[in-house]
């Protein structure tokens, strides 16, 4: 018994397409998982981002009670630890435009 | 013989296509194992920032805590003589009057003063002094800030994209590389309006001065909020002495001028080579606080 041309082709054909199909498939799945993955990256680096934030804040929050604490033990009936009071008036001279040098004015 | 050749021709063919499949199934499970190894560094760096976030908590209800005694105690201790603060002589401008706590220097020469403007993504004391911030002030400006930087921050994890080590780079191995776009628009406008912000915290006058601190910061540390778009490398390099150590390198795509270094040392914490590792999940020596 001999086959024809076209019958060779499509045995040929149909045992080659098995390992293809397979290999296909796996392909699909390794590309699914990695777009998974990709996808849990950005999440998880944004969930990183978020909770940096979170931090600096409660950071941020503890280093100023810990200076107010410090200034309150230091000099007890002052409540503003930044400025002197003595120097307000300065401050308040420092938050305008700078004038022109006429010698020393008062603020 | 005349059947054999197209059943060659197709098994040839499907051996080829097969052969493709399998080397790009090769590359493919290689990057995932690259992302799954990223993703496991950023959970283990998820939970240490839950971990800080839990003692900062803990710290933050002890000090309410002192707070509250030290209160407590002081409404009725008496109050202690404190030494009068006096205040400077505006005729000696920019003097060393001698026993005196505090001397002029013109608001002109603020530019010239040499001070480290922010770390760790706050103001220093010496900016806050410097430039009279109360300390609600201070905390507005550090807010702010904190603000600008989450903000540009998520728009590069919103952006960037995985893509092969730049050819610039021809040491190293293949290593880890993302390419984040020009963000030029959206760096003006979170500037714009952090400017803003100061403006309202601090009034006319001061933001000038800061701003000006804060353009050299940006450009160092933030690489000019993202003007550019960049490639940024993290690549093993075999040392002579066959240790392996990792180069960090950041190519600017505009310019196409780049810099690379191999980290021999622990990096700072708020360098932007450690950001970088964290974020894209590398395994790099990071200074402890």
């Amino acid at each position: 018994m001999s086959l024809t041309k076209t019958q060779v082709v499509t045995v040929g054909l149909l045992a080659a397409a098995a390992p293809v199909a397979f290999q296909w498939h796996t392909l699909a799945n390794a590309k699914s998982v990695q777009q998974r993955l990709n996808a849990e990256l950005t999440q998880l680096r944004q969930g990183v981002n978020s909770q940096e934030h979170t931090l600096n804040a409660l950071e941020r929050r503890l280093r100023y009670r810990e200076r107010f604490i410090a200034g309150l033990q230091t000099a007890p009936d002052r409540t503003d630890f930044s400025v002197p009071e003595a120097l307000k008036p300065y401050l308040e001279a420092w938050k305008k435009p700078a004038a022109p040098q006429t010698g020393g004015s008062q603020p | 013989m005349s059947n054999l050749t197209p059943l060659l021709a197709v098994l040839v063919t499907a051996s080829m296509i097969f052969l493709n499949q399998n080397a790009r199934l090769a590359k493919v499970r290689s990057a995932t194992a690259q992302l799954a190894s990223q993703a496991g560094i950023l959970r283990a760096r998820a939970g240490e920032l839950e971990q800080r976030q839990a003692d900062l908590r803990r710290q933050l209800a002890e000090s309410e805590d002192r707070l509250r005694l030290l209160q407590q105690g002081q409404a009725t201790a008496p109050s202690p003589n404190t030494e009068p603060i006096v205040p400077p002589d505006p005729t000696r401008q920019g003097g060393w009057p001698a026993n005196a706590q505090y001397f002029y220097l013109p608001k002109k020469d603020l530019g010239s003063v040499g001070y480290r403007l922010l770390e760790a993504n706050r103001l220093t004391d010496d900016a806050t002094m410097l430039l009279g911030m109360t300390a609600a002030e201070r905390e507005a400006v550090d807010e702010a800030y904190d603000q600008m930087w989450r903000k540009f921050r998520e728009l590069e994890i919103q952006r960037m994209e995985p893509v092969e080590k730049p050819k610039k780079w021809t040491y190293g191995e293949k290593g880890i590389s993302y390419h984040i776009p020009s963000l030029e628009n959206e760096g003006r406008a979170l500037r714009t309006s952090f400017q803003s912000s100061l403006q309202q915290t601090l009034g006319i006058t001061r933001p000038q001065y800061l701003e000006e601190a804060v353009g050299e910061y940006f450009s160092r540390k933030l690489d000019d909020l993202g003007q550019d778009s960049r490639i940024i490398s993290f690549c093993p390099v075999r040392q002579p002495n066959g240790n392996t150590q990792m180069m960090y390198a950041i190519l600017n795509e505009t310019t196409g001028s780049g810099d690379a270094r191999v980290i021999q040392e622990p990096l700072e914490q708020d360098s932007p080579a450690a950001y970088y590792a964290r974020l894209f999940g590398v395994d790099v020596p990071i200074k402890n606080k």
